[in-house]
């Protein structure tokens, strides 16, 4: 089954163990921003066994106590550790990223379908309802959203994913558009297949490899303005920790001369942002030959 | 025409809308690319179609395996309309007939290995059960020459001419009984065209299949068929046996198709050029569709449309002015 599958999907044998060292050379863009990404999630979700630290204890003895080996990246304006803040940062972080991508990346790909396996009118509103909505301002609809909705990782990730899609429905629409007219889909039609199965197989084939570099790049993008949202209070709320929100206390706090509090999230949110863009554009490389 | 063929094609008008529809507009003309065309394939024949590029013979081929809606006519395997059937009453017609495209690099999904190429058709047509689909697999290879091993790999691991032995193993997976050929070897070079002639002639002879090749190739259409019509425009010049058409041309463009032909041997080179076959209109002009570039044309081809009519034992031109008598 997964040697099957991996040939079915191209350039994804790199995820098998056998060939892991062969994958770094032929693509070393997309195996290190793997690794970064997966160091990422480990340092969030398998970090707190290692240093098993409470992100909310308070201790008004210790603020602002610089990096050291006892606070290996200090504390914070209420004494807290700020390792294990950033370990349980990253969770929302990432995870709201990751989740709101699929989410997006399903719509897109219904609405996407949906469109390019229309008639020509059809696609064309669908096609407008697209433009409408990708002219307006994401981050101001988010904060609009944000105000009126109460907000937790759930309705975080509803709200990110829901305003995400239009980007990937688009190319998801093109490719259909690419490909549905070939002689393989023609050949398939004439043994009676629906627009159902060459959808589901032909089609989605076809632009896998595509839509997986996109959704990629979804996910860095989703990192980001979720690191915007929460910088602006409008993201994960306190006390829960995010990278975010942690930068923008930190930054409040510059005054104090606090250095770490601003370094260790801007740089945690940044390798986020670049692992994802390695893998994407790694991805692309390959797909385009280069 | 024999009383019962396999294929009859009557009266088959296919046209496609031209100019951008709106959302509110409705398209604006129409481009008529197959022409009131008639013919018929008995059981166990090869027809060949042959014309110039954009002639409309790509066309009619995927109007038989009704890939493409006619606007006008009918398609009748074995006495049946096919063109009046719904999607769902012409399921059990599909395997009968079956299509091989030109270019197998196009025509086999790159991301599907061969035995998911050759098993596709047996399940979208619930043919047998999954257990038998590999067996069956492994025996349409057999059938066209290659060896089984190639099951697993996806179509860029192979060549040209095995790409299209798979194809052909492709559409004989159902059994059909009549296969329309659409320039088969066009894009292959000339050793690998006659293999795969050969392979065609073959399979048509072990399994009784009926042909309709389409093709510019007069070398090949002369091999393997036993008959040949002339598609000009959409519209069918000469239907003739192929010694026939080959020894007495009557229709001035089938003469001008022969003289296009290069030739190794000097000879009496017939000065009659070719020209890029152009769009139809609909409805359609009166007169023939040859007339601006025929050489033998009269008052007569202007105003009336030439009916195709026998010249010979099944020779058929649609000509007023045909370069040999009826004999």
């Amino acid at each position: 089954m997964n040697e099957r599958a991996s040939r079915r999907w191209g350039f994804l044998p790199l995820l098998r163990w056998g060939t892991f060292g062969r994958s770094w050379r032929a693509a070393p863009l997309v195996m290190s921003g793997l690794t970064l990404f997966l160091a990422l999630l480990a340092f969030s979700w398998l970090g707190p066994w290692v240093y098993p630290q409470s992100p909310y204890t308070i201790h008004p003895h210790r603020l602002f106590l610089a990096p050291s080996l006892q606070h290996p990246l200090g504390t914070d304006d209420l004494g807290r550790s700020f390792l294990a803040r950033m370990m349980y940062g990253g969770r929302p972080s990432l995870g709201v990223a990751i989740v709101g991508s699929i989410l997006a990346l399903l719509i897109g790909l219904g609405y996407g379908m949906a469109s390019g396996l229309s008639p020509v009118w059809l696609d064309r509103v669908f096609m407008r309802i697209l433009d409408a909505i990708l002219a307006l301002p994401t981050l101001i609809l988010m904060i609009f959203f944000a105000a009126i909705v109460p907000l937790s990782p759930l309705s975080l990730i509803l709200l990110l994913g829901l305003l995400s899609w239009p980007g990937l429905a688009r190319i998801v629409r093109n490719e259909v558009l690419a490909y549905k007219e070939r002689d393989y889909v023609l050949a398939a039609r004439q043994y009676g297949a629906g627009t159902g199965y060459l959808a589901r197989t032909h089609l989605l084939r076809s632009m896998f490899p595509i839509v997986i570099v996109n959704a990629t790049f979804t996910v860095a993008d989703l990192i980001l303005t979720l690191a915007g949202l929460s910088f602006l209070g409008l993201g994960i709320q306190p006390p829960q920790p995010s990278w975010g929100g942690l930068l923008g206390n930190g930054s409040n706090l510059a005054i104090t001369g606090s250095w770490w509090l601003i370094l260790f999230p801007g740089l945690a949110i940044l390798l986020a942002i670049l692992s994802m863009n390695l893998v994407g554009q790694g991805l692309l490389n390959r797909l385009e030959g280069r | 025409m024999s009383t019962s063929p396999l294929l009859a094609v009557e009266d088959l008008t296919v046209a496609f809308a031209t100019g951008a529809g709106g959302l509110l507009r409705r398209a604006r003309g129409s481009f008529v690319a197959i022409d009131g065309v008639s013919f018929g394939i008995d059981r166990g024949e090869c027809l060949g179609l042959i014309g110039e590029s954009g002639s409309g013979k790509t066309t009619l081929g995927r109007a038989v395996v009704q890939l493409v809606a006619p606007r006008e006519g009918r398609i009748c395997l074995d006495g049946v309309d096919l063109t009046a059937l719904s999607g769902r009453e012409l399921r059990p017609y599909r395997p009968r007939l079956q299509i091989v495209f030109q270019d197998p690099t196009e025509s086999l999904n790159p991301r599907f290995t061969i035995e998911e190429i050759l098993t596709e058709p047996l399940s979208l047509l619930r043919i047998g059960n999954r257990e038998g689909w590999r067996d069956r697999a492994a025996h349409l290879l057999d059938q066209v020459g290659l060896p089984e091993d190639l099951l697993g790999r996806p179509p860029r691991y192979y060549s040209g001419g095995q790409r299209q032995r798979i194809a052909i193993a492709r559409a004989l997976a159902t059994e059909p009984e009549l296969l329309v050929l659409d320039e088969p070897t066009s894009g292959l070079d000339v050793s690998m065209q006659a293999r795969i002639l050969n392979l065609l002639r073959d399979l048509q002879s072990r399994l009784g299949l009926t042909y309709l090749f389409i093709t510019h190739d007069l070398g090949a259409v002369s091999y393997l068929a036993r008959r040949i019509a002339v598609l000009y425009r959409g519209f069918l010049a000469e239907v003739a046996p192929t010694r026939e058409l080959i020894a007495h041309p009557a229709h001035p463009y089938t003469a001008a198709l022969f003289a296009a032909l290069p030739r190794l041997v000097r000879g009496r080179d017939a000065v009659i050029p070719s020209v890029p076959a152009l769009g139809g209109s609909w409805p359609p002009v009166p007169g023939c569709p040859y007339v601006g570039h025929c050489p033998r044309a009269v008052d007569r081809c202007r105003t009336e449309r030439p009916l195709r009519r026998l010249l010979a034992p099944s020779h058929e031109v649609a000509c007023h002015n045909p370069m040999v008598g009826p004999r």
